[in-house]
């Protein structure tokens, strides 16, 4: 993979670059950015090129320098990752040592720190004085999706470029062209990544697609009327662990398209595009309150199942509050056209506090 | 060979050069000057502003072959070993890489030495706030009391993380964050030397971004010489400093002055599809809102160019300040919330379509307002009578004003009524003939908390006033009347009608006279003669009593219980 490959960072790209032609390399880079946007493959590149036989301001990608690094058998290039869930400070050592010697192959030797946040506070620090001032033909290459978990020491001594969220139709593009998706579902996965070609790679395919016809189509059903369809949506829901913040999103996701087509009346920035006449039909049933209220309480569960809440619990409590919804606003109708105040309200209450 | 960054090329070569911390440098100079060196310095403050460079600094004004002198040479064999890190005497410690108390014993065991070439032996320990708590005790003792030739210099940006053993060792210097200003002058002064044409609104952006410190400025410069340009464009800096163009925030603002959701949403979609992080668009979102509202209510604090603040104020009389309050409030609870999800994009939305939703709003002043207006179409007693409003809400209200200082809040701070107003300020001193001639009011007052005790006090009558004991008269015949004046919470309430009034504390007295008395509610009410059942017949509660029942008043019971037979006091 050569810098001309790497789709959607022109700008990060372009900074490189102009630095490598100009003579003008920081020793310290950090990227940032969300995952899966190209942070690290953009810091291998560059590692290539400054090693490469070529000696351009491109990485050829053919020469035995740019194919060993791709291997991660190149003596000058190291990648440091977290072990766990976090870099030690045994590592940062191990790399201070080395960092004494001259390059092996006599170019230029590149420590690549993936998710630098995960250093821990010693490992961080122990490095502070070697970022600030390293000996010799050396280069540090940071990437991070959160800067704010970075001391601000490290970050200050390090050149920041900024990796950007890629647009909607990079993505897709990409899907469909060097993948070879079919396009509806290029674009589902490409709406629902938020920026990160990463995921998008996750969660494209037809079995994905599938799933959130399934999801879309059991929450908009979701009533109180039928109690056990609740719980078994629920059960549904949480029967495979991995897919249960895919499938938040998805809800999430829905509710979003139905706040935006309810205010703007407009299409275009849809997320689940293709749904856009049962869009339009489910608009009509909720308030905008109403569906921003869901969307508080999809995001709270989010946060929930993030922070380890047992999932099961977290989803049929929100499934139960959105039924609740559904419930209530029925009832009124009902209310309204018997013109009577004497119906009885199951309301089913229930907080997961923090 | 090896490119060096600007910000180690330009790396302070003597005290002069060092920029923002001159209370530091001053001091250090003097105290070359004087040969009071101390033995021991901490040099604390946020990161890039100048404490490694401060430490080097006065190693090298120590050991200068011409020193030691506040002006160090730059050219001796010192200087320049120091200067490139090589100087056998000067050693440089990386704190949080050797941070263990094996580091510090090895060290303590090579004090001992003399230098080898200089003056002093300086060991700079940077990052000292990671040695570990063994690793500073071990410290202690060499801290307090080096070999002569030793002198200690500790640089953290964390001075809270030392123990207090070790702070109270040191000399302590705090380096200041660099103004904006400053750090502008001399982006400035690099840019020219490498040949960069950059504006001066440029050079101030990068200041206020880098916030204080001066190696985040010149990190940006570099970079931006690094793009290869021979002029520096805004594009540029946008693209460096990932920052939204202050276009787009005046395009937000506009959209949700018009309620225009639709072109909100756009413009959010646009910035998404541009790759700005959306995290630090909400600052800056947050950052324009305070910049509306303090354009409000005092333009002096505004920090920005000319231009825009001139721009920014066609949009000043579109929000009002209650608005402008609750926009910076959703946004800034979404910019928290956006910190811990993922999902930034979808909170940013919900936040902005709930800006649309702000209806002008009322604001408090203006209510209270209303309420007033009605009530004097009313005829009700002005608010503040009935419901004194005492300090809090005083408060509140100037916290919401600033506009609205005047009258509102200068009647609710006085507690008194329209009439006792009065009598205050015709007698600021008080005489007792001022307090006879307002003793009807005192009455009257007295019956607002206590209908019974208002009563008893008819009968009575200022005698005498020395000080603040006023003794109060009653005609023989009323003798149970003093009695039950001389009770405590009676005599208390009439204390505090009084303090209402006079806006003094007064003791109260008692006592019995034989001289036949004028009614002071005769006096006051100018011969309407009223008798204990009529006065009682008034007070609504019995009146409402009356109505009810259709009864009559047959005898008046003090609290006591005992029976004052009616027209016993009559004359």
């Amino acid at each position: 993979m050569s810098f001309k490959d790497i789709v959607g960072q022109e700008g990060a790209i372009k900074i490189l670059q102009s630095a490598i032609k100009n003579n003008r390399l920081s020793h310290a880079y950090l990227f940032v950015g969300p995952n899966g946007v190209g942070k690290g493959l953009t810091a291998k590149t560059l590692a290539k090129t400054l090693n490469c036989q070529k000696g351009d301001i491109d990485s050829c990608d053919k020469c035995r320098n740019c194919i060993r690094i791709d291997l991660d058998k190149y003596p000058d290039v190291k990648v440091i990752e977290p072990t766990g869930t976090s870099i030690k400070i045994e590592e940062m050592r191990k790399i201070r040592r080395e960092a004494s010697f001259k390059p092996l192959e006599g170019k230029k030797k590149v420590y690549i720190i993936q998710e630098a946040s995960a250093m821990t506070q010693p490992a961080a620090n122990s490095l502070l004085k070697t970022l600030e001032e390293p000996k010799g033909e050396m280069l540090f290459i940071l990437t991070t999706s959160n800067i704010h978990g970075l001391l601000p020491t490290v970050v200050s001594r390090c050149q920041l470029v900024r990796f950007k969220p890629l647009s909607v139709k990079v993505i897709g593009d990409f899907l469909t062209k060097k993948e070879g998706m079919a396009k509806d579902e290029a674009y589902m996965a490409s709406n629902l990544s938020e920026g990160s070609l990463g995921k998008a790679l996750r969660i494209a395919g037809p079995e994905e697609k599938e799933l959130r016809d399934q999801v879309i189509d059991l929450i908009a059903k979701t009533s109180l009327e039928d109690i056990d369809e609740v719980f078994k949506t629920a059960r549904q829901f949480t029967q495979d662990r991995d897919q249960i913040p895919f499938i938040l999103s998805i809800i999430s996701s829905w509710y979003r398209d139905l706040l935006v087509f309810k205010e703007s009346q407009d299409s275009t920035s849809l997320v689940n595009i293709d749904k856009k006449e049962e869009i339009q039909r489910e608009i009509e049933k909720y308030s905008k309150e109403e569906i921003e209220e869901t969307i508080s309480l999809v995001l709270r569960t989010i946060d929930y199942v993030k922070r380890n809440v047992n999932p099961q619990l977290a989803i049929e409590n929100m499934l139960l509050k959105i039924a609740r919804h559904e419930y209530t606003r029925t009832e009124k109708q009902r209310a309204k056209k018997q013109n009577t105040n004497k119906f009885t309200k199951i309301c089913v209450q229930g907080e997961i506090n923090d | 060979m090896v490119y060096i960054v600007l910000a180690r090329k330009w790396r302070p070569k003597t005290f002069e050069e060092v920029v923002g911390q001159e209370h530091i440098t001053k001091t250090l100079a003097g105290a070359i000057k004087q040969n009071r060196v101390s033995h021991a310095y901490l040099f604390t403050g946020p990161r890039g502003i100048g404490k490694t460079t401060t430490a080097r600094l006065l190693a090298k004004a120590l050991n200068c072959e011409k020193g030691p002198t506040p002006v160090p040479c730059n050219k001796c064999t010192n200087c320049k070993e120091i200067a490139i890190g090589s100087s056998l005497d000067v050693l440089e410690i990386d704190g949080a890489s050797n941070r263990g108390i094996d580091e510090v014993r090895d060290l303590r065991e090579k004090v001992k030495f003399a230098p080898a070439s200089s003056k002093y032996k300086v060991y700079i320990i940077d990052e000292v706030h990671m040695l570990t708590t063994e690793a500073f005790n071990a410290l202690l003792k060499t801290l307090e009391e080096p070999p002569p030739h030793v002198i200690f210099i500790l640089a953290t940006t964390a001075p809270f993380k030392l123990p207090l053993t070790i702070l109270s060792r040191c000399q302590r210097f705090d380096f200041r964050r660099i103004k904006s200003k400053d750090i502008a002058k001399k982006l400035a002064e690099i840019a020219k030397d490498e040949k960069l044409e950059i504006s001066e609104d440029i050079t101030f952006q990068i200041a206020r971004a880098s916030e204080g410190s001066m190696r985040d400025g010149i990190s940006v410069l570099d970079q931006l010489i690094s793009l290869g340009g021979k002029k520096v464009t805004q594009g540029d800096l946008q693209a460096i400093l990932g920052i939204v163009p202050q276009g787009t925030f005046f395009e937000l603002t506009k959209a949700i002055g018009e309620n225009n959701t639709k072109g909100i949403l756009n413009i959010i979609n646009q910035i998404i599809d541009q790759g700005y992080d959306l995290r630090h668009f909400a600052t800056d979102l947050l950052e324009h809102f305070r910049n509306l509202l303090m354009l409000k209510i005092n333009e002096e604090v505004v920090d920005l160019p000319k231009d825009l603040r001139e721009r920014l104020k066609e949009f000043r009389e579109r929000f009002d300040q209650d608005r402008l309050l609750r926009m910076i409030e959703i946004v800034s609870q979404a910019r928290e919330e956006m910190k811990r999800s993922e999902k930034v994009r979808l909170i940013l939305e919900m936040a902005v379509v709930k800006l649309t939703r702000l209806e002008p709003t009322i604001s408090v002043e203006e209510i209270l307002r209303k309420i007033e207006s009605i009530e004097e179409r009313l005829g009700i007693m002005p608010a503040q009578e009935e419901f004194p409003i005492e300090e809090a809400p005083t408060h509140l209200r100037r916290g919401f004003g600033g506009q609205e200082e005047g009258a509102p809040a200068e009647k609710a701070s006085g507690l008194e009524g329209p009439l006792a107003r009065k009598v205050k300020d015709e007698a600021s001193y008080l005489e007792l003939g001022g307090i006879k001639d307002a003793w009807g009011e005192v009455i009257r007052e007295i019956k607002k908390d206590s209908a019974v005790t208002g009563a008893f006090l008819m009968e009575g009558e200022p005698i005498a006033l020395k000080d603040n004991l006023l003794t109060i008269g009653f005609n023989e015949d009323f003798k149970f009347h003093k009695e039950q004046i001389e009770e405590k919470e009676n005599r208390e309430l009439i204390q505090k009608a009084l303090n209402r009034i006079f806006g003094k504390d007064f003791t109260i007295e008692c006592r019995l006279t034989n001289t036949p008395r004028e009614r002071p509610e005769a006096v006051a009410q100018k011969g309407m003669v009223m008798s204990k059942e009529e006065f009682i017949e008034e007070e609504p509660v019995v009146k409402e009593a009356l109505d009810i029942f259709g009864g009559e008043i047959l005898e008046i019971k003090p609290p006591t219980g005992k029976v004052i037979p009616p027209g016993e006091n009559k004359k």
